[in-house]
């Protein structure tokens, strides 16, 4: 079962050099000065300002900002806008960390995995990590009986899981989006 | 749940519109009014309230440009677990009141389990993440997990 607004987002499977990916071809991207960086770091906290309130927070004329922000957009720095949502409000306030590992006996396990948690609604992020375990799964359910959908069965038959470690979050002391600049 | 004020929160009641306008500000949170109620087939005054409502009652929490981390200057994300020296409210208010004031830790969660906290910090590299890390009180220990592939990613 999937809840409304769990699945929301980017959609997925997210190209390699999809949003928030780790550069692993070491390509440093495109050269941003420090007014890119206010831009950014003002249209992170803000997606919604205006181009001429903007220019003047960063103390440029319209067109120079606006010119800023077509060039970052055009380039994949700014790869979209969202609305940031309430989870709680939403009626997804419980969130849940599942660690996984693999059975590596076959060699396409990592794809078909990676595959099927893309597919997988609920499955909100999916970090490969090294050392310890190989995922970090990030779900948001709404209740104990969701919680028992989500880890009992949707991440157990996900494919090539061999052993899984569930931690409920009961305090999000920190929870951003954003990139820090 | 929580003791956490925002798991606290009973969930608001939404309708199909409702649920529509939400989907279409977090694919496009930049969308103009009229657009948005053309996609929603309401008036723009009707939709104009309903956005009103949303984040009046705290169901829309603000508007964020998604950067793409792999441009910018932090392009390592770290996973972190950490078990605190002593689990009294002293030395975790001072360790969350430090994950809180570092911008590279973007989430700190504590969690029932064998350790108290997990964290997700991003940063340009591990000179800066030991920074980090010195930074906080009270660790007793910690294992880092360097994640080398973001099979998915989202917010929250």
């Amino acid at each position: 079962m999937s809840i409304p607004f769990a699945n929301i987002g980017p959609s997925t499977p997210a190209p390699r050099r999809a949003r928030n990916t780790v550069a692993i071809d070491g390509d440093p991207g495109p050269e941003l000065d420090r007014i890119d960086h206010k831009i950014l770091r003002i249209l992170q906290a803000d997606g919604r300002i205006s181009n001429l309130a903007l220019a003047e927070a960063v103390h440029l004329s319209p067109n120079a900002v606006f010119e800023r922000v077509k060039r970052m957009t055009r380039d994949g720095v700014i790869l979209g806008y969202e609305a940031r949502l309430n989870p709680a409000k939403l009626g997804i306030g419980m969130l849940v960390f599942v660690e996984v590992v693999l059975d590596r006996t076959a060699n396409d396990v990592l794809e078909t995995f990676k595959a099927a948690v893309q597919s997988q609604p609920d499955i909100l992020e999916c970090h490969l990590v090294a050392g310890g375990f190989d995922y970090l799964l990030k779900t948001r359910v709404s209740d104990m009986t969701q919680y028992r959908d989500v880890v009992g069965a949707v991440i157990w038959s996900l494919p090539g899981v061999r052993e899984t470690r569930t931690y409920a979050v009961m305090e999000e002391v920190k929870s951003s989006t954003a990139i820090p600049l | 749940m929580g003791r956490d004020g925002r798991n606290a929160v009973a969930a608001v009641s939404l309708d199909e519109v409702d649920t529509k306008m939400l989907h279409e500000l977090k694919h496009d949170g930049r969308i103009s009014i009229t657009r948005l109620a053309e996609r929603v087939g309401q008036s723009r005054a009707a939709t104009s309230e309903r956005l009103s409502r949303l984040v009046h009652d705290g169901v829309i929490l603000g508007y964020s440009a998604v950067i793409n981390a792999t441009n910018s200057s932090c392009g390592l994300m770290i996973l972190t677990r950490i078990c605190l020296e002593r689990s009294d409210a002293s030395a975790s208010d001072a360790f969350k009141a430090a994950a809180m004031s570092r911008p590279e830790i973007v989430e700190c969660h504590e969690v029932d389990g064998d350790f108290h906290y997990l964290l997700k910090t991003r940063v340009p590299d591990m000179a800066r993440y030991r920074g980090v890390l010195a930074a906080l009180p009270h660790i007793r220990e910690s294992r880092s997990f360097t994640v080398i592939d973001e099979v998915k990613a989202r917010v929250r």
